[in-house]
Formats: C-alpha cells, sequence, structure tokens
C-alpha cells in the first residue's frame, strides 16, 4: 500500500519535471527543473521498490543505483552548466567578488 | 494505481520527447535528453513492480550508468 502511494508520488515529481520543462523560461532553470525533479522521483520510486522486494540482491541493486544516480546527477547536470555558460558568456563569481556586485553586470 | 502511475510517466516521457522535438537549442536538447534517461529509468522500476520479479531493476542501474555517459558526451556538444 505504502509503496504504491511511494510510485504514485515518484511519477508525479517526473511529470511535474517535465511541466517544468516546458513551463520555465531560461536554459538554466530548465536544467534545475530537469536534475533536481528526476532526482527526487528516482528517490521515490526506488524507495518503493526496497520496500516492496526484500532479497538481498534487488536490496543492493536498489542501493547502488540510488548511489550511482545521487552522484552522477549532480555531474551531468554540472557538465551542462558549464558548457551554457560558456556559451552565454556568464563568468561565475569568484570567491571575494560579492562585495564588488555581480561580476558583468 | 499501478496503471495510473504508468499513465503519468508515459505522460512525462511523451512530454519530454515532445520537447526534444520543439525545441531548437542545442542546450534543451541535451536537457531533454538528460531527464528521458532519468525518467525511462523509473519506468523500469514501475515495469518491475508490474511483473512481480525484481529484474527489472538492474536495467535500472545500467540505465543510471548509460544516462550518466550520454550526458557527459552530449554535453560536449553544445557550442559556445
Amino acid at each position: 500500500m505504502i509503496s504504491e502511494i511511494l510510485i504514485l508520488l515518484g511519477s508525479l515529481f517526473f511529470l511535474i519535471a517535465s511541466i517544468g520543462l516546458w513551463r520555465l523560461p531560461d536554459a538554466f532553470a530548465r536544467l534545475h527543473a530537469g536534475t533536481k525533479a528526476a532526482s527526487l522521483g528516482v528517490l521515490l520510486l526506488l524507495l518503493a521498490a526496497a520496500l516492496r522486494f526484500h532479497d538481498a540482491g534487488s536490496l543492493m541493486m536498489v542501493g547502488a543505483t540510488l548511489l550511482l544516480v545521487f552522484v552522477t546527477a549532480p555531474l551531468g547536470g554540472h557538465a551542462i552548466a558549464r558548457r551554457l555558460a560558456a556559451r552565454e558568456a556568464i563568468r561565475p563569481m569568484k570567491s571575494g567578488s560579492a562585495a564588488r556586485g555581480r561580476p558583468g553586470a | 494505481m499501478l496503471e495510473f502511475s504508468t499513465f503519468l510517466l508515459a505522460l512525462a516521457i511523451a512530454l519530454t520527447l515532445g520537447r526534444l522535438l520543439a525545441t531548437s537549442d542545442d542546450a534543451d536538447r541535451v536537457i531533454s535528453v538528460d531527464l528521458l534517461t532519468f525518467q525511462l529509468l523509473g519506468l523500469a522500476v514501475v515495469l518491475a513492480f508490474n511483473d512481480q520479479r525484481p529484474l527489472a531493476l538492474q536495467f535500472a542501474f545500467v540505465l543510471s550508468l548509460l544516462g550518466f555517459v550520454s550526458t557527459l558526451i552530449l554535453s560536449r556538444l553544445i557550442r559556445s
């Protein structure tokens, strides 16, 4: 019962990520939607699978997938954001430059 | 309830595919493919529930690995 509720919530977060891909105004904002909401959806779906399947092999597979997704999803998003910042000619704020305001503004 | 969540996931995948086809920006396409691999991973987990067999969890593991590599390689294609 509770695993079905978790599956429903996870699918809902995937749908929210897709809607954010259409609705958000900027490529950086769309990257934000596509990475974070999808990570939460994967977390909820894999928690549901861990509650349903009790043997050691599937629990290990759920843990490995969860670890891999939560390590690699920010890395992929960071790779996209770096190329995007290079394309839009946005310089990231250096440490200590906050007192001078945003660079390039 | 499982049918309804499968319908939600299929709707999400259709929306992402539509975004992939509709946009003309390279970065939007890469973001769409990144999200699409995660959604296919979720569909593999729902498939494991539907079959009552945990075999499809291994598909989910392989899809997560494949999604990371494809995102890294496709992000090189954003022209600067």
